[in-house]
């Protein structure tokens, strides 16, 4: 039944397939990159590497499929035949453990320099935090310093969801959680951070187009981790993104007074405390 | 010591007939080569093995009725968790609509009109998981197939301590019971995930599933585990100890290498994962701070006094649970690496490298634990090390992965069911396994991390490794374990169907975790780039697959209800083949060989040269062997 | 004696489960193998306590560890890292002025106040909570001009609790320490023990193993004393803990103290058991100068809990 292993080539044709035919649904692969012809242009060196390691892995694949394919073809049991006999190959074994391993190595270190670039705290942008992002059950509170330019003082802005940059400029944001883990995912501009409660993480990125992107909570902090949708708005210019801070402090002066205390307290979900079946008893040892 | 051993007999004759199938050798074996010191028949001792329903099959002690009970018990559990599986993706594909038969259950709890409350997703694909691991997989593998085959292939007569083995299964229930209540009280059952990451898992009031689920499932855990390393420790011992005269370590087969292997990563890597999920618990109970930061609290509440670290837990948690994915695919690769050469009736191609990688991987293992948390708050220096490591690990599975195409490579290969599904092993695993490359990427894994692209490689190494190799080991040895052949033709269509859906279910996963597709998230359509066409396309497509992939699981069941009760006798050795295991008869007798048998040479002789047959069990001396080092043995026939 | 050495060999022969191994070679013999892998899995955990010990003390947060900035203290919650608390190591000659400045402080903060006063007036120190800096330094000049020695106490540059400082150490190094000397000897009388029975005097190995029951049950009975002490018996200052009592909750020390030490405890009356076992056993006529296995592995066993703790000891206690 030589005809199995067909299967085996169909099925990899189809995998290779399923992936050129995403490629050009824009429905189905990677999202608009807005993060490649900005001055950091992140989002770019990360999908330049998937396609460097899907074009390296899908050599692998199609090439060890091939031959699997090709020896249940070639090799089925027949009246008369007989299998070869032999307990190895001290020269194959040597050639098909060097090559990969010299293709992995390589892989490694390649993707060092990107890794750096993105993660190493050595290399963040030098100036003030933009912001500090809070992950809280089921919210990102996002607070920027204000006019005075330090958190924790009297005239912060305090917003829940949104977080506003301007175009093109590389932001600096401290990522911080009040209760649980959370992550900071950006999918269009290819970042992900979690937020770690006790911890301040630094995390920086800039984005080259104008518009509003979607902020994802991508690790799991509960019942509502489903919704902890955010959103990222970037301005044209810094006079856009002035006006808008304007404005949104002079709101929140008119609903709160100033010098109250920052609203975190209260901007938990109404839903929090309705489903969450504990009674409130404090429990402290 | 030796003092407290079973009590049951040796092999005096009534024992043999347990089942009554012919047990008349196939092969000449000449019991006189066996060297004497191991008989001492005293008659005083002899009596069949325990004939007390209880004692033979419950609190059995024989380790081919363990193995059976893990088999069982796997495969129910295995079926509780598929249907787990169906679930989620039941929800993820038409969220919020009502499910067959599971919202008519749950009517009165959710008062949603039958829709699943989100906390409820969390528990399904936490439970899926955790049952799928800790309860399908692990104790398939090691707990039936271990049990059952390494006393059989090494020539021993029971494990080296019976008793501890039967206790390693009972310790397996309590944690069954634990987490099935769990979904009953207050709170239902564990929702932060396998892993468990704190302070989700440690502050009762942050979801749900914490209250008191989370407890339970920690108690559960805690046993499979204790439960793990019992046998563990008895599948060392008996493999260094108890293996028959002529056994040399490198005769034994890949299988019991490969569970070798596996039960020092487990002895190594299982005992930390204990420490951790004590400490969890402690936090969780009396109120110590081992995992919970400064500062942080859920619900408004005042928090605890703190001070602990939560990526600690995630150290150690991974610590474990990285060694424990290679626990799960080292004793399926030695599985597979059995039967490709059977069916291709062709010697192993490169024994020995295959076990150096196997040992490269266990060593290796220790080593990258922290792939799985490059975005999590760890140093980002240490990442950059353990992407090195990472691709490192990846070589040994390339030089298996080779070895085994080389295996069939000239062959003369067999189209059996057990064989179509080991080759489907490596097809799939090589998939995972490539996938796995882009995760070790650091960069790449900025942005694929936490998607379903995570969720498309592990089930390609756990449900197309693991599982495959589980059911290839399935059609194997069920002749050798129940005296009955399985229906070949039933299990090809069972591949077939299982392999196609399979496909279809999990290989769109990679692309929508390209896409950005988060994993654990119970309605993706909140977000407006994952409400498309494209993506409400793939989701039900895999769900789709994922229910035909469950029907296709009937196939099976029916398949071995059937032949159970029904299938033809089984030969002692219907797949004409080397190791041990087939010298005796199918089903076993109590004691597994009338006498022990003498290993002349190691595993893999099939075709040689010059030989009446194809194959040479290795109870048979070698008649006309051009001399092998691996072969070398001093007494030809 | 000798007679029944024989007889007790040849029955052990016979007892022989007939899986003979291979390996005739009687140093591994499965039991001491499984003892051995046995033994590697509990070092693996101790592993993972231990070195979770040493990450959370090394890599915690300097505030981590005790009550002194409890985020349960609203104020501290507010002042976040801006907070000072100060730590009067000694009250000098002139302690009732001390007292009388450093009580209002402490009023406002009810219920820490008495056990904090009592201790300054028993031990000459004592913890002022998390405060604001300004309020904190100005109170630290007056006391230092009363005669007090205080230390300011920075979030930031807070450590771990010290050997000996009672205010935030509350273990007592001296009793743990003899009863350290204890579990040791208890180790020499097992590895004497031994020696009997292979000298062949099962007596002498009685009386040894007997010693080794006492001693470890004296450790054990001076741990659950301690335990009581820090968690019923004393109330200590804010330093140690908020609720007075040094329970498993009052910090991450706590935290660590306890689960460690415990397991080990558990591990020393599970030894003591098997140990009881054996006793009993050998007063029944169990073990010969051949015949003694179970007798060397719950040695080994003993040996392997003996040196956990010293390792513990050193590292909780001590450093
Ligand atoms: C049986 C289980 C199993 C196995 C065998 C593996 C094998 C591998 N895994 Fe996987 N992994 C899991 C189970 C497994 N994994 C699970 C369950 C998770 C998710 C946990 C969770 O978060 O819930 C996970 C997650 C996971 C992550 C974390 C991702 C994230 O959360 O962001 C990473 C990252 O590096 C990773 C990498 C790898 C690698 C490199 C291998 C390698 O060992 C693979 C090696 C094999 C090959 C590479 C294929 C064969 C080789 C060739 C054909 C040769 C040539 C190849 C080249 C030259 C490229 N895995
Ligand atoms: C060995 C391990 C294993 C196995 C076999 C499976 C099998 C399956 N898994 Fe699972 N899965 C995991 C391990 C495994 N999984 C892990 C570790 C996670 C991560 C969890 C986490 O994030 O914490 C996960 C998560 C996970 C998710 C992601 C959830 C999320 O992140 O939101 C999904 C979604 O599609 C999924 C689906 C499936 C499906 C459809 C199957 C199917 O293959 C199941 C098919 C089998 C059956 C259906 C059983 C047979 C049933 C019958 C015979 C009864 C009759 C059936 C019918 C009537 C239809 N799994
Ligand atoms: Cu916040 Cu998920
Ligand atoms: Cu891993």
């Amino acid at each position: 039944m030589r005809y199995w292993s067909l299967l085996f080539l169909v099925t990899a044709a189809l995998c290779v397939g399923s992936f050129v035919y995403a490629m050009f649904d824009p429905n189905w692969w990677l999202l608009h990159n807005v993060s490649v012809r900005s001055p950091l242009h992140f989002g770019a060196e990360i999908d330049r590497l998937t396609m460097l390691v899907l074009a390296i892995t899908g050599a692998v694949f199609v090439l060890t499929m091939l031959a699997l394919s090709w020896a249940l073809w070639k090799y089925p049991a027949s009246p008369g035949r007989v299998a070869q006999y032999s307990h190895g190959n001290h020269k194959l074994e040597i050639v098909w453990t060097l090559i990969p391993a010299v293709i992995l190595v390589f892989l490694a270190f390649y993707q060092m320099g990107s890794w750096a670039d993105i993660k190493f705290r050595s290399r963040r942008p030098k100036s003030a935090p933009l912001a500090q992002v809070t992950g809280r059950q089921f919210n990102w509170l996002v607070r920027y310093p204000g006019v005075d330019g330090k958190f924790g003082t009297t005239d912060d802005l305090h917003v829940i969801n949104n977080l506003h940059i301007v175009k093109d400029q590389a932001v600096l944001i401290d990522l911080k959680s009040q209760d649980v883990l959370h992550s900071f995912f950006l999918p269009q501009i290819r970042l992900k951070q979690d937020a770690v409660p006790g911890m301040t993480i630094p995390v920086w990125f800039d984005v080259d187009t104008p518009g509003t992107y979607e902020l994802v909570c991508a690790e799991l902090c509960g019942w509502g981790h489903y919704k902890m949708r955010g959103l990222l708005t970037v301005h044209e210019t810094q006079a856009e993104f002035n006006e808008w801070m304007t404005s949104a402090l002079a709101e929140q002066n008119q609903t709160q007074p100033a010098g109250a205390t920052a609203p975190d307290a209260q901007a938990s979900d109404p839903a929090t405390t309705a489903t969450d079946p504990a009674s409130s008893t404090v429990e402290r040892s | 010591m030796s003092k407290k051993k079973s009590p049951a007999s040796n092999s005096g004759p009534e024992s043999i007939d347990l089942v009554a199938t012919s047990h008349a050798p196939a092969d000449p074996v000449s019991p006189g080569a066996a060297p004497t010191h191991q008989d001492h028949a005293h008659d005083h001792h002899e009596h069949p093995g325990p004939t007390n329903f209880l004692t033979r099959y419950v609190f059995a002690t024989d380790h081919k009725v363990i193995g059976i009970q893990f088999l069982v018990s796997g495969l129910i559990f295995f079926i509780v968790g598929g249907l787990l599986a169906l679930a989620v993706r039941w929800q993820l594909a038409w969220p919020w609509t009502r499910i067959p038969v599971l919202s008519s259950m749950m009517e009165s709890q959710w008062q949603t009109k039958g829709q699943m409350p989100p906390e409820f997703y969390n528990k399904l694909f936490t439970m899926h998981a955790s049952v799928m691991i800790f309860f399908v997989v692990i104790p398939i593998l090691t707990g039936a197939f271990g049990n059952y085959l390494i006393p059989l292939m090494i020539g021993a007569r029971d494990m080296a301590f019976p008793k501890l083995n039967m206790l390693s299964y009972w310790f397996m229930w309590p944690a069954f019971i634990v987490m099935l209540v769990s979904f009953t009280v207050p709170g239902g059952a564990a929702e932060a995930g396998w892993t468990a990451y704190p302070p989700l898992s440690v502050f009762r009031h942050s979801t749900p599933g914490s209250l008191n689920g989370q407890t339970l499932w920690l108690m559960g855990v805690l046993f499979a585990g204790v439960s793990s390393i019992m046998g563990s420790i008895n599948y060392i011992t008996t493999v260094l100890t108890l293996r028959a005269p002529g056994m040399k370590m490198f005769r034994m087969p890949m299988t019991v290498w490969s569970m070798f292997i596996t039960a020092l990563l487990q002895a190594f890597a299982l005992p930390v994962l204990t420490s951790a999920i004590i400490m969890q618990l402690l936090d969780r109970t009396i109120g110590t701070n081992f995992f919970i930061p400064v500062g942080a609290s859920v619900a408004n509440e005042p928090g605890p006094v703190g001070g602990g670290q939560p990526l600690l837990f995630q150290h150690l948690f991974w610590f474990y649970s990285h060694p424990a994915v290679y626990i799960m695919i080292l004793p399926a690769m030695g599985m597979v690496s059995d039967i490709l050469s059977t069916f291709s009736r062709k010697p192993l191609f490169g024994y020995k490298p295959m076990v150096f990688a196997m040992a490269a991987i266990a060593l290796l293992g220790f080593l990258v634990w922290g792939h799985h948390m490059f975005q999590s708050g760890m140093n980002p220096l240490l990442g950059a090390t353990f992407m090195l490591s990472t691709m490192v690990i990846a070589l040994p599975s390339a030089i298996k992965t080779f070895n085994w195409i080389g295996t069939l490579w000239g062959g003369s290969i067999q189209f059996t069911a057990a064989m179509l599904f080991a080759t489907g092993f490596v097809a799939m695993f090589v998939i995972g396994g490539l996938s796995g490359i882009f995760m070790a990427a650091t960069p790449i894994d900025i942005h694929i991390h936490d998607t379903y692209f995570i969720v498309g490689h592990l089930h390609y190494v756990l449900f197309g490794g693991s599982s495959f190799a589980i059911f290839a080991g399935l059609y194997y040895w069920f002749p050798k374990i129940f005296g009955r052949m399985l229906d070949e033709r039933l299990g090809k269509i069972h591949f077939l169907l299982t392999f196609i859906s399979f496909n279809c279910t999990f290989f769109l996963m990679h692309i929508i975790g390209l896409r950005g597709h988060p994993r654990r998230v119970a309605n993706p359509y909140i977000y407006q780039f994952l409400d498309n066409p494209g993506v409400h396309f793939m989701n039900e497509f895999m769900t789709v697959s994922a229910l035909l992939m469950g029907a296709a699981q009937l196939i099976l069941i029916y398949n071995v209800l059937a032949s159970l009760v029904a299938g033809k006798r089984a030969p002692d050795n219907p797949w004409r083949a080397n190791t041990l295991e087939w010298a005796t008869s199918s089903p076993p007798p109590h004691h597994n060989f009338a006498t022990i048998p003498t290993v002349y040479h190691a595993a893999y002789e099939y075709s040689v040269p010059g030989e009446a047959e194809d194959f040479i069990p290795q109870t048979q001396p070698l008649a006309n062997l051009a001399p092998s080092p691996a072969l070398a043995t001093s007494s030809h026939a | 004696m000798a007679h029944e050495t024989v007889t007790d060999s040849q029955h052990e022969h016979q007892e022989r489960d007939p899986a003979t191994p291979m390996v005739k070679n009687p140093i591994i013999t499965p039991g001491k193998v499984a003892m051995w892998l046995f033994l590697a899995t509990e070092v693996m955990f101790f592993t993972g306590l231990i070195g979770s010990y040493v990450v959370m003390r090394a890599g915690s947060p300097p505030n981590g560890f005790s009550s002194i900035f409890s985020p349960a203290q609203p104020e501290i919650a507010e002042l976040g890292d801006a907070a000072v608390g100060l730590h009067i190591t000694d009250a000098g000659p002139n302690p009732e002025k001390v007292i009388a400045l450093v009580r209002p402080l402490l009023d406002k903060v009810a219920n820490y106040a008495p056990r904090d006063l009592v201790h300054l007036v028993n031990e000459g120190h004592a913890i002022i909570p998390g405060q604001r800096a300004n309020v904190a330094d100005e109170l630290a000049g007056v006391l230092r001009k009363s005669g007090a020695t205080v230390e300011e106490l920075h979030q930031q540059t807070f450590a771990w609790p010290k050997p000996y400082d009672h205010t935030t150490n509350p273990l007592s190094i001296d009793l743990t320490a003899i009863n350290t000397f204890i579990l040791i000897c208890s180790s020499v009388t097992m590895v004497l023990s031994l020696s009997r029975i292979q000298a062949g005097d099962r007596l002498g190995m009685q009386k040894y193993l007997l010693a080794t029951v006492v001693m470890g049950g004296v450790f054990l009975g001076v741990q659950v004393f301690e335990y009581r002490e820090l968690m019923m018996m004393h109330v200590y200052p804010i330093g140690v803990s908020n609720s007075g009592h040094f329970v498993p909750g009052a910090s991450l020390f706590a935290s660590c103290f306890f689960a460690m030490t415990g397991f080990h405890g558990a591990h020393v009356a599970g030894g003591l058991v098997a140990l009881i076992v054996l006793l009993i056993g050998s007063l029944m006529g169990k073990f010969t100068a051949d015949d003694h296995a179970p007798l060397e592995l719950v040695g080994l066993y003993w040996h392997f809990v003996d040196l956990v703790w010293i390792l513990l000891f050193t590292v909780v206690y001590l450093i």
